[in-house]
């Protein structure tokens, strides 16, 4: 039962949390769409992967320093939940430094959920923040990804223990004409306990506080 | 085109997105044959020659349960259940009645050898048993096996009913529902509370459960109406049903009388054996005769 359970909770674990990311703001009028994959990485029938949860989205660069985006996670669909993710990412500072650039970004969002049984519908709301530095089709980034639960109660009344989740992330971007692949890791919730839980959690460090989240990116890019 | 495409495959995906892991979550291990104490497979524990139960008083037997034929042993003696007190076992979700033979005979040992009469099942799907689990089998082939006894003349205020684990869920079911019998006492071992709140702890956000499963397990509000005293063992260190919230939701949501036994250093599985074979029997018998 550990096992389903844990791919049930695990893959919506912090999975509001949008898979991969526009650090960098895209260019006004360009558009793309992104494609990701990946999740918290859980113990799982012998052997370690990361919770398979994948999404869609589209970007839209509405101003140079200002990049809005859609979302839908597509694992959650499949299981009667509609998942929407809407943001913004916008450019703070932007620099040139040596033989590339460094930037500063910032992108509120929320999450939209959704089930078609019950009709059932909650609302989360993220902040992240980026520094990043390019090298021509080169970009690494790190920042704090920031997640927020509203409500102060669960089930059977019980105080919910933890209201904002903060995730450290670092990632690399690689950019062709057409394309931008992306890979991210995530500590997710470190300071929160994962070892008392259903899913089995991978937890970093030695430590038994969070777990490390993996994701890959594939954005197509379609006016450029 | 491409666009009316990518529109009727998410509209399909929301029109067709009945996929639900329910049926997968039940861990049934099937058998042609019980074991019992030849049983090979891993344990928990196995118990000394001190604790083995007679043949003549093992009963290997069958019922039927919405039309499938459902296997159970009844440790003790058939034909005196009108007169003894019983415990019902209802077991967890992984293996069957040989993986949960052990346990049973040390309910056996309760109060001195085969002072109680103990029965152990499987349900549906599990072990011999016929069909497919299912949340609502694990009910009503619990009130298949309740039924058995009360056709041999047992009464409700000599029923011990027991759930570990995923058997919490029956056990505290007909504890607070009409049922072929009211069981005088309830023990529960590892409850969880709730699969919304399974939900919940594992995801770490107020997730509705329906967002993940239709199980509609409740034991921590379904205990609120239990008439039977409760007696609550909870390892400190499990990891899986985790004492806090699970095991201290459904305790605090009794109403009485209850005692919890909460044993430092037990996990999921180990209860009987952290907290000591001895200490475990008598917390039992203490608690029965107490009510």
């Amino acid at each position: 039962m550990r096992g389903i359970i844990a791919i049930l909770t695990g893959g919506i674990l912090l999975s509001a949390c949008s898979v991969t990311r526009i650090v960098e703001p895209i260019p006004q009028g360009r558009q793309e769409v992104q494609f990701s994959l990946g999740g918290p990485l859980i113990h799982l029938f012998g052997t370690t992967i990361p919770t398979p949860l994948t999404s869609v989205a589209y970007n839209y660069g509405y101003r140079d320093n200002l990049t809005l985006s859609g979302g839908l996670n597509i694992t959650s669909l499949a299981f009667g939940v509609i998942h929407l993710d809407l943001g913004a990412t916008y450019g703070l500072w932007k620099d040139s430094l040596k033989s590339g650039y460094a930037g500063l970004s910032i992108r509120p969002s929320f999450y939209l959920t959704t089930d078609i049984y019950r009709w059932q519908t909650r609302f989360f709301p993220q902040f992240d923040i980026m520094g990043y530095y390019r090298i021509n089709k080169h970009l690494v980034y790190g920042g704090i990804v920031n997640f927020f639960e509203l409500k102060r109660t669960r089930a059977h009344n019980l105080t919910q223990p933890k209201i904002w989740f903060w995730n450290p992330t670092i990632g690399y971007q690689f950019e062709s004409e057409k394309w931008r692949w992306q890979m991210e890791l995530r500590w997710l919730a470190p300071d929160v306990r994962s070892d008392y839980r259903v899913p089995d959690y991978v937890q970093p460090f030695g430590k038994p506080n969070g777990t490390i989240g993996f994701y890959i990116g594939i954005t197509r890019k379609i006016n450029w | 085109m491409r666009k009316l495409i990518a529109v009727g495959v998410l509209v399909g995906l929301m029109t067709f997105s009945c996929a639900r892991l329910d049926s997968f979550l039940f861990n049934p291990y099937k058998t042609d044959e019980y074991k019992l104490d030849d049983y090979d497979g891993k344990l928990q524990f196995r118990l000394g020659p001190e604790f083995d139960i007679p043949q003549d008083k093992i009963h290997l037997f069958s019922t039927t349960s919405q039309g499938y034929k459902i296997w159970g042993i009844y440790i003790g003696d058939t034909t005196t259940i009108s007169s003894d007190t019983v415990i019902l076992y209802c077991h967890g979700n992984t293996g069957h009645i040989d993986y949960y033979w052990q346990r049973a005979k040390l309910l056996a040992h309760v109060g001195g050898k085969l002072r109680y009469g103990v029965l152990i099942f499987d349900y549906r799907g599990y072990g011999k048993s016929e069909g497919e689990p299912s949340e609502e089998a694990i009910y009503e082939d619990t009130k298949a096996m309740m039924q058995w006894l009360k056709d041999r003349g047992l009464t409700g205020d000599r029923l011990v009913i027991y759930g570990y684990s995923m058997g919490t869920a029956p056990a505290t079911y007909w504890s607070s529902h009409e049922g072929p019998l009211t069981p005088r006492w309830l023990i529960l071992e590892a409850p969880f509370a709730s699969a919304e709140l399974m939900v919940q702890d594992g995801a770490y956000f107020v997730l509705p459960k329906q967002y993940v499963t239709d199980l509609e397990i409740n034991n921590a509000e379904w205990i609120k109406n239990a008439k039977a005293p409760l007696l609550l063992f909870h390892g400190t260190e499990d990891k899986l049903l985790a004492l806090d919230p699970h095991g201290k939701a459904v305790f605090d949501n009794h109403p009485g009388p209850k005692k919890a036994v909460f044993v430092e250093g037990a996990t999921h599985s180990d209860v009987p054996v952290i907290l000591g074979i001895e200490a475990y029997i008598s917390e039992i018998y203490n608690f029965i005769k107490s009510y």
